[in-house]
């Protein structure tokens, strides 16, 4: 039980995916302008990060391994995300059109969002089973969801003041990011 | 003829791939540590973006627009997966240092980003010129980043910028002065084209 | 058919297409380069540290990394990240036939280890010295555990004991740092059932062997830190 709480809180605080590890950036600086469409965005990251690490593992554990093939992982991974990523295009623009249409043409960007493939990879190098697949993937996608709604929130407040020119645009999103990444790094030490 | 392929050189440059389209943000972040590491991913991203441009290109008109992005997925994965493999074989300190994101290399947004927007629309050696620019242009930038957080971490001693928070900070002032100095060359050539027009007026 | 029919069929075609060429491709790249040599080696570095935990004057590789016995055990207790690489052996006259052990093990936050594990003859712990770890995790060992000798305190607390040493967090009990040593704690109970199961009486008999043709990887003899002797 200790081990799994340690893995959740390493994913969400000391090991966060953009914070720490810096990935999945792209999308952390293209949707964290409002915070609305931030939780929406995580939301949608949280669910292909958790199903594709465990859908991946599978595939690595019970064909990949066994038929020494594992050379074809990064070709086997990127294709599920991409099938993932289309199958929740489908269902939201049936079942909620509002987060749909919010989230634009970054839905079909969580296909290229690093965090997912990088966690389907961690999760085979990390060697955990099955359930500690599942848990950590979603806690990656809701550390990533935190990163993502604070820096809206940031930068919705930011939206209102003036700022230098050379800065306007990412530049200041990413100094902003990289102060946020600071603070966190005081969590570092807390939980082993 | 001439001033496609002067563009396509000139990508690398004026749309720099990582401070001006600000793709592949990623790699740039994470892997700009030290020098060694910042060549080492920059190069292997521009194999796979060159080779992946070249294949696309040639297969333009054969794959059909349904399924491209699936048969463009594969094909830069393939790439990827060759460079995995050439890397742990004969590079073990590379791989050691920044293996785990070599494959990530297939989700680089430049990668599909400029397949998309240029080699399914442009011949094989307008592409070629294209991949070899931006690759260029991504490895400066990674490695001007590398370079610069090294020497700020090593010989400043200041440590923060070995950590992800100092690349952070480092990428947002650095693509700052990129904005500046980009901002001075579209005065200045704008000043000369005005400068020029008034003579012919 | 009709053209939305011709449309579909031509686009899985192309696509299969693709996707049978590449994949040979990749299937013929996987068998023309050579596979990353992970194989246990007398090399200067493992001497060193060999001569750390169990000093002799000459080492040789009882168990390789392909040998029988080390696959045989792999395939029934080990996992991709959690295997033994080698069994080392003292062959020199002073601690003449302690076994080594060198083990692999995965933390859940610190990436795959590994370590060196020496064995007293009654099968306690002689002494444990960190061989290699995965600086591509972010890990804490980077940080302060190695340079602040916490890592060497563990290591002194574990000296003559046997058994299961708990998990990471147990290991670092009394040392005052907050990081966990999965990875370490892993391997080192990974070591310990392995040792467990190696039947002293049944290994290769020490070989001396002439300088000329000792062959490299199983005798340390020209490795410059033992000054180039042999016994």
């Amino acid at each position: 039980m200790g081990e799994i709480f340690s893995i959740i809180i390493a994913a969400i605080l000391t090991d966060n995916v953009v914070l720490n590890q810096s990935i999945g950036i792209c999308p952390f600086l293209g949707v964290s302008k409002k915070t609305s469409s931030a939780v929406g965005m995580g939301l949608a990251v949280t669910f292909v990060i958790a199903i594709s690490s465990v859908v991946c593992w599978m595939l690595y554990e019970f064909v990949l391994a066994p038929l020494a093939i594992e050379y074809l992982q990064t070709i086997i991974f990127i294709l599920i995300i991409a099938c993932l990523v289309q199958i929740l295009d489908i269902v939201l623009k049936k079942f909620a059109p509002t987060l749909y249409n919010s989230l634009g043409i970054y839905l079909a960007l969580i296909t290229t969002n690093c965090a997912v493939l990088g966690t389907a990879n961690a999760v085979i190098t990390n060697g955990y089973n099955l359930l500690y697949t599942f848990i950590y993937g979603t806690s990656i996608g809701l550390g990533f969801m935190m990163a993502l709604v604070l820096m809206a929130g940031i930068r919705e407040r930011q939206e209102r003041t003036i700022i230098a020119k050379p800065f306007r645009g990412f530049a200041i999103a990413l100094v902003t990011a990289g102060i946020m990444a600071l603070a966190f790094m005081g969590l570092a030490g807390m939980f082993a | 003829m001439n001033n496609k392929y002067t563009s396509a050189l000139t990508g690398g440059l004026f749309s720099n791939p990582v401070f001006v389209l600000v793709l592949g943000t990623c790699p740039t972040i994470a892997k700009s540590t030290n020098v060694t590491n910042a060549v080492g991913l920059g190069f292997a991203t521009m194999f796979v973006l060159v080779f992946s441009n070249l294949v696309i290109s040639a297969l333009r008109n054969i794959i059909p627009d349904k399924v491209r992005l699936p048969a463009y997925i594969v094909i830069i994965a393939t790439f990827v997966t060759l460079v995995q493999m050439f890397i742990s074989s004969y590079l073990p300190a590379l791989d050691a240092s920044i293996g785990a994101f070599i494959p990530l290399i297939v989700v680089n947004c430049i990668i599909l980003g400029r397949a998309e927007a240029f080699a399914s629309k442009n011949d094989v050696v307008t592409s070629v010129i294209d991949g070899l620019s931006m690759g260029l242009g991504f490895v400066a930038a990674i490695t001007l980043m590398g370079a610069t957080r090294q020497f700020l971490a090593e010989v400043l001693k200041i440590e923060i910028f070995a950590k992800t928070a100092g690349g952070f900070i480092v990428f947002g002032l650095l693509m700052a002065l990129f904005n500046v100095l980009i901002g001075i060359y579209n005065e200045k050539s704008k000043a000369k084209q005005e400068s020029l027009e008034e003579k012919e007026a | 058919m009709t053209t939305a029919t011709k449309n579909t069929v031509k686009s899985v075609i192309v696509l299969s297409l693709i996707s049978v060429i590449c994949v040979g491709l990749l299937a013929m790249a996987n068998g023309i380069f050579p596979k990353p040599d992970t194989s246990a080696k007398l090399d200067t570095k493992t001497v060193a540290l060999l001569n750390e935990i169990c000093y002799s004057e000459s080492y040789d590789i009882a168990y390789g990394t392909y040998d029988e016995f080390v696959t045989s055990f792999n395939d029934k207790n080990g996992t991709n990240y959690k295997y033994i690489n080698a069994l080392y052996r003292a062959t020199g006259d002073t601690n003449h036939g302690r076994l080594i052990v060198e083990a692999v093990g995965n933390g859940y936050q610190n990436g795959t280890v590994t370590v060196l594990v020496a064995y007293n003859i009654d099968k306690t712990i002689m002494a444990v010295e960190l061989k290699s770890y995965d600086k591509a995790k972010n890990n804490y060992m980077g940080g302060n555990l190695v340079s602040s000798g916490a890592l060497d305190a563990v290591f002194e607390n574990l000296k003559g004991s046997s058994g299961n040493v708990g998990s990471g967090k147990d290991l670092m009990v009394g040392t005052g740092a907050t990081n966990s040593l999965n990875g370490v704690a892993n391997a080192i109970n990974f070591a310990n059932k392995f040792i467990e199961s190696v039947d002293e009486s049944a290994l290769p008999p020490i070989v001396v062997q002439p300088l000329e043709s000792a062959p490299i990887v199983r005798y340390a003899k020209d490795i410059e830190l033992l000054g180039g002797q042999h016994e």
